[in-house]
């Protein structure tokens, strides 16, 4: 009986081990396909940003290419190490307060191409971007200011960068400088693993036959060398770059999936999984075998969808496409899932804080208590939105860990009494005529105030015996085309409460374009320069926030940032920009409870001041097929990241 | 002769330069920074005082506070560039696109392909159904079957061309499943030789169909005069009381005088083909047409791009203008050109 019963088990054992191994060896292959439709149509450069920002597209085909990053940022948009890439890495500071990061790289790393990949691919696009070749080439790089020897470097006076050090095949080091080339203070700074944040790069395809990194280990640093002799010139170099910056297929990277294809005609770019590929932070291999990118016109891409020509799409946000594809799927004509996700970002009006009344914190709690913002975003979005209250998403990790705190945030319910209430306060409580304002007489309220603070606002102020007052009255610069401010016009311009509390806000149309020129007080070549001149109060615009949420500069105080466009809602006050800047600047890397600290009270701060009053934030839906499963995008993860999670289980 | 053709060249040029000087103005009147727009989404990841020296370094860079004269000068390539040599439009140098970060000659190929592949296929359909529409509509003239086609064709003229791209896509597309409803070729395929010709051809039709139907109306009523009038002529009289064949009548003798002002028209279209990117149909079927560059490149604020293309067009147009004025002597053997 017990030998029967350990006959039994261990073959149930060896079976349930082959059926783990099946399992697991169908897993491990990629297979099947799937036909991603994106709005934005791709420009084909495929660097990391080092031309400037690249478009959506762009960076999807980047991220999916080219992603063999030492640091990586997370479903939660959190920056970690890359344990696929790292082996080991340190973090040291000197007496100084420069910080230097020692990275050991894994040693079994290759290129799609087969080529090993070592410490110097990960050190040679820093070299390369940051030297004098690379400025001359247009790259928009920055750590020049902040690594040691960079300012020289780049300037081509010296042609070694002793902020980079090769220390052994396989380790490499990247100091920080406390205090830039350019006087600022960079650390301590929250986010400086970003510095961190390097990739590989195969130098024969960027550079050209014969370059390598050397280090001489004579405190000069590293450096790149040819083996034929040429120098690191734009003129050695360009044509290599060029080339492989704006290839259209056969690139050479270390990411999850080839290029195999961009067909600039038909807008379609085709990818292939790299079996050379090492993992991202987690191990995660894609599981898809080809992936094929097709440019789809917003107008018909529910139809694309109904057809079959695009099977994923990511980020619906209007609310008639998402209830269509809603019924594609009950009447089973798309076999298809939803997964959703709130924006990390919102539509908002903003005010210019320093102008009109505008300036006083009680208006614009006022102005903000007159618009039913949930009703708002719910008409908006049609249901598949939400309200947030300060300069947040749901997604963020601090928000999650900030309960408590969101939820003492003043939330600016709609409410006529409130808003009068905060107008009288603010001392809008005469007429026209300087006579005291009776309340729910419809009349436009007004303030007694001081010529400086009527300073550019003066044509809509009235003077009665010598006092200058000034209406509750937004000068709104508004863009055409804008469904958000037709939506704004019906519910607050027009809205019966605005008129009860005796507010006006008059709406002006314009290009966006000049909306923006208005909104950064720019000067234009000289020809507008009203433009310097502030003259509206109050814009409508919309906001995303990065994975870093770093607010740094937003609300200066400095004047000579704000000449330059820095602080556009022109909110001057000392706690909120002290906040704003402490919260990244005042932090040290990885100090998650002094950060959490700082940004709650900067959010806090941020709701009672209101620069800007959030409309509504989208839920976002994606659709993917049932074809495959464990897709799940999120805010802070799209298309390209979550794709690498999803399996193919057939059709 | 070719002191008519030497003047009409001289004209031309001087039309050339007049017009790039107003579009130079034009587009640099509209309220937008070059500068601005590369450095802006670099604000985040500088100090601002390397972003502003950097930003107006950058305006020195792109000559952005010389005065605007000297900007069209360097531009044309009168002048010499910032960098001292002159390297302009004459020069062969078409700008630099901010948004897609590449020469602009660079971009030009590939949408301008496209788009003459779909408006030469549309044309040359449109024509070969309008043209014997048109003469049949002047031959049947006020009867059912003309107005019929009058009220069908001035459909696809009345409609805008969205409404009819989406209600196209609903019908052959969604409903009927004959074409894809947008694109230039099955995602992920592989195809080459004829199966690639084949499929490119399938992934064309909707929107060519759409072309057409919107085409219909312009040149069948163009024809449709043009051959009325003609038709009403004493020598056609005269030609069916010898007792000529009514087709000989209407082809041999009414068709070949009703042609010059028709030839007009064709001249026009055949332009088209070279400049016309349909915006609508080019963004409906999310093809990669010049019409779509264009807007595209107005929407970034990409200028130097917009002038790029709008030279090329005002080119393309003066120089189909005089083509189609010499042609009239080929049509019209009462056309000389003496002076």
């Amino acid at each position: 009986m017990k030998l029967h019963s350990r006959i039994i088990s261990f073959v149930l054992a060896v079976l349930m081990l082959s059926a783990l191994a099946l399992t697991g060896c169908g897993s491990s292959k990629p297979a099947g396909q799937v036909v991603i439709g994106n709005s934005t149509e791709a420009n084909g450069d495929w660097t990391h940003a080092v031309f400037g920002s690249n478009n959506a597209t762009d960076a999807d085909v980047v991220q999916l290419t080219d992603d063999c990053f030492t640091v990586q940022s997370n479903q939660h948009g959190d920056y970690v190490f890359n344990k696929s890439v790292v082996d080991k890495h340190e973090r040291t500071e000197d007496e100084e307060g420069n910080v230097t990061y020692t990275i050991t790289i894994k040693k079994d790393l290759v290129f799609n191409n087969g080529d090993p990949i070592t410490a110097e691919n990960f050190l040679a696009w820093s070299l390369f971007t940051l030297s004098k070749a690379g400025a001359d080439i247009g790259t928009a790089v920055t750590g020049y200011n902040v690594i040691p020897g960079g300012n020289t470097y780049r300037t081509g006076e010296t042609n070694t960068l002793p902020g980079l050090r090769l220390l052994d095949p396989y380790t490499f080091s990247v100091t920080i400088l406390k205090t830039g080339y350019d006087g600022n203070t960079y650390l301590p700074y929250y986010f400086d693993i970003t510095y961190a944040s390097m990739h590989a790069v195969n130098l024969d395809y960027w550079f050209g036959p014969g370059w390598h990194v050397k280090d001489d280990n004579d405190g000069n640093g590293a450096y790149l060398v040819n083996d034929n002799g040429l120098e690191l010139t734009m003129e050695n170099t360009a044509d290599y770059f060029n080339a492989a910056a704006f290839a259209t297929s056969d690139r050479v990277t270390a990411g999850p999936y080839n290029l195999v294809s961009f067909d600039k005609s038909a807008n379609q770019i085709t990818l292939e999984v790299n079996p050379n590929y090492c993992g991202n932070f987690e191990g995660q291999k894609p599981g898809i075998q080809k992936i094929i990118i097709v440019k789809t016109d917003d107008e018909t891409v529910v139809d694309t969808i109904a057809t079959g020509g695009i099977q994923i799409y990511s980020g619906f946000g209007d609310g008639d496409q998402i209830n269509a594809i809603y019924d594609l799927m009950d009447k089973g004509t798309i076999d298809s899932s939803f997964c959703t996700y709130d924006r990390a970002g919102y539509g908002y009006f903003g005010f210019s804080c320093d102008l009109g009344p505008a300036q006083y914190k009680e208006f614009r709690q006022a102005v903000a208590h007159l618009l039913d913002r949930n009703e708002f975003a719910n008409t908006y979005c049609q249901g598949y939105g939400t309200v947030v209250h300060g300069p947040y998403g749901s997604a963020f990790t601090m928000t999650k860990d900030s309960k408590k705190e969101i939820a003492a945030l003043d939330t600016y319910d709609y409410s006529v009494e409130d808003a009068v209430a905060l107008l009288k306060q603010a001392g809008f409580v005469y007429n026209e005529d300087g006579s005291d304002y009776v309340d729910g007489s419809g009349k436009l309220r007004y303030k007694k105030v001081t010529a400086a603070e009527a300073t550019n606002y003066e044509s809509f102020c009235k003077t009665v015996g010598g006092d200058t007052l000034m209406p509750a009255l937004l000068n709104w610069a508004s863009s055409t085309d804008n469904p958000i401010s037709d939506l704004l016009v019906t519910m607050l311009a027009n809205g019966e409460g605005t008129k009860q509390a005796g507010v006006e806000i008059r709406q002006n149309l314009m290009s966006f374009p000049e909306l923006i020129n208005y909104l950064y007080r720019q000067d234009l070549y000289g020809l507008g320069g009203d433009y310097a001149v502030p003259t509206y109060n109050m814009f409508n615009l919309a906001t995303n926030f990065p994975a870093a949420y770093d607010m740094a500069f937003e609300f200066t105080t400095n004047e000579e940032y704000l000449a330059e466009g820095y602080n556009t809602t022109h909110c001057y006050d000392e706690e909120l920009d002290r906040l704003s800047m402490d919260m990244v600047y005042g932090v040290d890397g990885g100090d998650y409870a002094t950060y959490l600290d700082y940004w709650q009270k900067f959010v806090t701060r941020y709701n009672e001041l209101l620069p800007q009053v959030p409309l509504y934030s989208n839920v976002y839906h994606t659709v993917y097929p049932n074809t495959i499963k464990n897709y799940q995008e999120d805010s802070f993860w799209g298309y390209s990241q979550a794709i690498l999670y999803a399996k193919y289980i057939g059709d | 002769m070719k002191k008519y053709l030497l003047k009409r060249i001289v004209y031309l040029i001087i039309v050339f330069f007049v017009v790039s000087l107003m579009m130079y103005m034009i587009y640099n009147l509209i309220p937008s920074d070059p500068a601005l727009v590369q450095m802006e989404p670099l604000r985040k990841s500088l100090k601002p005082e390397e972003w502003t020296r950097q930003y107006h370094e950058l305006r020195a860079k792109l000559g952005l506070n010389d005065p605007l004269i000297v900007r069209y000068a360097r531009w044309m390539g009168f002048a010499k560039d910032v960098n001292g040599s002159f390297n302009g439009l004459l020069q062969g140098n078409f700008g630099y696109s901010i948004s897609y970060k590449r020469n602009v000659i660079d971009l030009l190929g590939v949408p301008m392909q496209n788009s003459i592949i779909l408006n030469l296929i549309s044309t040359i359909i449109t024509l070969a159904i309008t043209i014997p529409l048109g003469i049949y509509c002047a031959v049947h003239a006020r009867k059912a079957m003309d107005s019929g086609i009058q009220v069908f064709t001035v459909i696809g003229y009345s409609l805008p061309t969205f409404l009819i791209g989406i209600l196209f896509i609903y019908i052959f597309a969604v409903l009927l499943g004959w074409f894809p409803t947008g694109g230039a070729k099955t995602p992920g395929s592989t195809y080459t030789g004829v199966m690639e010709f084949l499929d490119r051809m399938h992934y064309l039709a909707l929107p060519t169909l759409v072309l057409v139907f919107t085409g219909l109306a312009g040149m069948t009523r163009t024809v449709r005069a043009a051959m009325m009038d003609t038709l009403s002529q004493d020598y056609i009289r005269t030609a069916r009381a010898k007792g000529l064949k009514e087709k000989v009548v209407i082809y041999s003798h009414a068709w070949r005088n009703a042609l010059l002002p028709v030839s007009t028209s064709i001249m026009g279209w055949m332009i088209g083909v070279f400049t016309g990117g349909s915006l609508v149909i080019e963004n409906t079927f999310s093809l990669n047409g010049t019409g779509r560059l264009y807007i595209s490149a107005l929407n970034n604020t990409d200028y130097e791009l917009v002038l790029a293309m709008q030279m090329f067009y005002t080119l393309v147009s003066l120089i189909g203008v005089l083509l189609t004025d010499l042609s009239y002597t080929l049509v019209d053997p009462r056309v000389r050109i003496d002076k």
